[in-house]
């Protein structure tokens, strides 16, 4: 608990970290009270336009990755880990702290932005008369958005830890998902074998978060959950293994 | 007490600490020195595990430093000024220090207090002067009031003033029955701070002993003399055993006499003496000595030049102008 609040304390007296967490607030926020504004009276097909309201988050959860990158890789950036080891010596004390620390800040940031921009969007559908139904699909989305949210943040700090470069760490988490694993899909589906896209692992991921599952050339929500847990949690292995044998 | 045993880290094919054992006691000062490239920082970040050595252990009171629950109750460190957030306040860094550790909000306003850094703990760090990180660095040390306290070139960085609070401040905190280790290049504080040595050169240790001992064992005291008859003098010591050089003022430099001897020798010989004093060795022609072989980084050398003359009376100084 010392742990935790010592790194919480670090995380809120830095303006990077609050300046993020803020954008990435008003964005989720923002997004969903447009989409509320003007999507068609009709919704589009099977999706439902409070479901749609949630887009928002999708930028927040890589804003919050790098929130979780800089919580050890800005460490490493400032030359503080040194400090901190010398007070934490036992480093998979502190890892763990950083680790249940990113998880309770991604889960508590996701259930404020998303539980709000439903909220709004929801007094926003019904003055444009139209009836939002608040149904099980919007609360698997909800859930699945919580999920993705801790994930992802600790994907982020894994990464950071692999490579304690801030920039560099930055640059993956933000561009695995958006270009290599688009690359990627492009490369499986020119040598026959699109099908195993649905493996890449912050595509299964992502369904926790989107909304018409069923398709076959994905992963279920759920499963694909399961195996980006999986991914976090193999890398949060590996990344614990190298902070207690690396020098600091 | 601080027990290093065995000690040996390498970096790729280097070996930065080889084989490094020595012991500092509690309430003595000792210096840690040895010329730049020696292994004295690697060597304090082994000791607390921020470096993983090869082989070898430390123990501070008997335990290693990865057992403590509050280490910074056990052992303070000041390794490096830079050791912060940029973006961080001076008080907020101590402040999660101390929350990691336990120790109680109070303390975190003693320590500023004690190293005057008070009225301006709430800037960031990155506006700090290396001064004032310093200061900071040493703040965080104290944080827990350990026992134990590590420093590595705690002088960097301050003012006259400063580098003459730090000495007394660590008289003080060995005087309390602390143990206190000092890393320093600057030979002329630690000859004023330290009671004991541990030198190192590439890594190896050459000496752990006494400051008295150590310079004892690496540099004799000589006696300086001037006189007009310096030729005849020289010769008259040289029969009684003395060994004779120029001193580079003008003098003679002799070893192997006292003063007394030299003295009556000339007298015996009829030279006139315009001054005779015994010249004490000083740590940094010890280290030179002991360290002369060790040095990895040496730069171009020069003929030695004389000591700036005292200022001539009746002349005019105008001391510059200094704003901080």
């Amino acid at each position: 608990m010392k742990l935790l609040s010592a790194e919480w304390l670090k995380i809120r007296t830095v303006i990077s970290t609050k300046v993020l967490l803020i954008i990435a607030f008003g964005l989720t926020l923002v997004v969903g009270c447009l989409v509320a504004a003007n999507v068609g009276i009709d919704p589009l097909g099977d999706f439902d336009p409070l479901v749609l309201s949630l887009t928002g988050g999708s930028i927040a959860v890589t804003l919050l990755g790098v929130v979780s990158v800089l919580c050890m890789a800005g460490e490493y950036r400032s030359q503080s880990i040194r400090a901190t080891l010398a007070a934490v010596p036992q480093r998979s004390r502190l890892f763990a702290a950083k680790a249940v620390l990113v998880v309770l800040l991604n889960v508590g940031f996701a259930a404020l932005a998303l539980g709000l921009t439903t909220g709004l969007a929801w007094v926003i559908l019904i003055a444009r008369g139209q009836a939002p139904e608040f149904g099980n699909e919007h609360i698997a989305t909800l859930g699945g958005g919580l999920i993705l949210f801790a994930l992802h943040g600790l994907v982020g700090l894994a990464i950071a830890t692999l490579i304690r470069n801030a920039a560099a760490a930055i640059c993956l988490l933000v561009l695995w998902p958006l270009l290599f694993e688009g690359l990627a899909s492009v490369m499986l589906g020119l040598v026959k074998v699109p099908e195993l896209s649905k493996f890449l692992p912050f595509s299964a991921g992502a369904q926790l978060f989107l909304q018409n599952q069923g398709a076959e050339d994905v992963m279920s929500r759920w499963s694909g959950g399961l195996y980006f847990a999986g991914f976090a949690a193999v890398l949060c292995a590996a990344a614990l293994w190298l902070f207690n044998r690396r020098d600091a | 007490m601080i027990e290093v045993s065995r000690l040996t880290k390498s970096f790729a094919k280097r070996v930065a600490v080889d084989d490094l054992s020595f012991t500092v006691q509690a309430g003595r000062v000792t210096g840690f020195l040895g010329p730049n490239g020696s292994g004295k920082s690697t060597t304090m970040r082994c000791m607390l595990d921020l470096d993983r050595p090869d082989v070898g252990t430390v123990r501070f009171a008997g335990q290693p430093f990865s057992d403590f629950k509050r280490p910074l109750s056990e052992v303070g460190a000041v390794l490096d000024a830079g050791y912060a957030h940029p973006g961080r306040s001076g008080r907020n860094h101590l402040r999660y220090l101390a929350v990691s550790n336990g120790l109680p909000a109070s303390r975190v306003d003693a320590v500023l207090d004690l190293v005057g850094l008070s009225e301006v703990a709430n800037r960031r760090h990155g506006t700090y002067s290396l001064g004032m990180k310093q200061r900071l660095g040493l703040a965080a040390a104290l944080l827990g009031d350990p026992p134990i306290l590590l420093f590595d070139e705690p002088m960097n960085g301050l003012d006259p003033e400063g580098i003459r609070w730090m000495r007394q401040f660590l008289r003080f905190l060995s005087a309390e029955g602390r143990t206190v280790l000092v890393s320093s290049h600057l030979l002329s504080e630690m000859d004023q701070t330290a009671d004991d040595l541990v030198v190192i050169g590439q890594g190896r240790l050459i000496a752990a002993d006494s400051m008295a001992t150590f310079i004892a064992a690496n540099v004799r005291a000589w006696v300086s003399v001037s006189t007009p008859q310096a030729s005849e003098l020289a010769v008259a010591l040289g029969n009684r055993g003395g060994l004779v050089s120029p001193d580079g003022g003008g003098g003679l430099r002799v070893e192997g006499l006292t003063a007394a001897q030299v003295g009556e020798t000339a007298f015996a010989s009829g030279a006139v003496l315009h001054s005779l004093s015994t010249q004490q060795a000083s740590l940094e022609e010890a280290f030179m000595q002991a360290t002369g072989s060790s040095v990895e980084f040496r730069g171009q050398a020069f003929p030695e030049a004389p000591a700036p003359s005292a200022p001539v009376a009746g002349s005019t100084w105008a001391a510059p102008e200094c704003r901080s």
